[in-house]
């Protein structure tokens, strides 16, 4: 018994977190997602939706 | 394809409200396409080629659906079509490496982002993207298998033997047990480790 709680208080690496609430490969995971998310948005994106919009106005002006 | 779809009526949703989800999803539609296939210039072309798409099928978005695994189903597909032509299009992205790290106070042991990025191009597609949609992207599992078209339990048991293999590549094959006995704690349908 004493030595499966010895056992426990040893420094665990990944997979084992210390904190029992923090999931170091979960964290990664957001940590790379929210990153690429918060960069700045390329012009050429929302040069793509002015495009599109664009090209969908001057179709629907066409009488054919 | 959709030239149909340029007349009005219909339930087509509205071009400006359409416009605004197609711009707020690209944060997020270009994280999902960098984590699948790790290369910053191919997931944006991934990211716009999806965008295109989507903009031709609006018409058939239901309005008040989740628009999210929609548009992601689109990026999906046009991923799968584009690695089926052309089987090297999974690179690793350098400029990744300079991002560092995921750690908590008092643990011992970092994560560096760069490997979890190297170690993510290293799983296989199917896990790799259950990992992006549920752990990075935050959907839920009915999401993920929405969007992925497998059932639930297929969901999970890839998001787990991808976790586990994730640990491992970061880890080392030493520690694979103990992301095992991780992964098993923290997944819902939890089975109790073999003693």
């Amino acid at each position: 018994m004493s030595d499966s709680k010895k056992r426990e208080n040893k420094p665990m690496r990944l997979g084992n977190a210390v904190e029992p609430d923090f999931d170091p490969i979960a964290a990664a995971l957001r940590q790379m997602h929210d990153g690429i998310a918060s960069e700045p948005v390329p012009d050429d994106f929302l040069s793509l939706l002015d495009q599109l919009e664009e090209r969908m106005a001057e179709k629907a002006k066409k009488p054919s | 394809m959709s030239d149909a779809s340029e007349q009005d009526g219909g339930r087509k949703p509205p071009t400006a409200e359409f416009r605004k989800q197609l711009q707020d999803i690209i944060p997020s539609l270009r994280a999902f396409a960098r984590g699948l296939c790790g290369n910053r210039e191919l997931a944006d072309d991934l990211a716009q080629e999806a965008m295109m798409r989507a903009w031709a099928a609006r018409d058939s978005f239901e309005p008040g659906t989740n628009f999210r695994a929609w548009i992601y189903m689109i990026l999906r597909n046009h991923f799968y079509t584009t690695i089926r032509k052309n089987a090297r299009m999974t690179s690793w992205d350098p400029e990744a490496a300079e991002r560092i790290l995921v750690q908590e106070p008092g643990q011992q042991h970092a994560i560096h982002m760069s490997d979890v990025e190297k170690a993510l191009q290293q799983l296989p597609i199917e896990q790799r993207e259950m990992l992006l949609l549920v752990g990075a992207g935050g959907a839920s599992y009915e999401e993920a298998a929405e969007i992925a078209g497998c059932a639930l339990g297929t969901v999970k048991s890839r998001l787990a033997r991808g976790r586990t293999a994730l640990a491992a590549i970061i880890n080392g094959p030493d520690e694979s047990e103990h992301a095992e006995n991780r992964q098993i704690t923290t997944g819902r349908g939890a089975m109790s480790s073999a003693a």
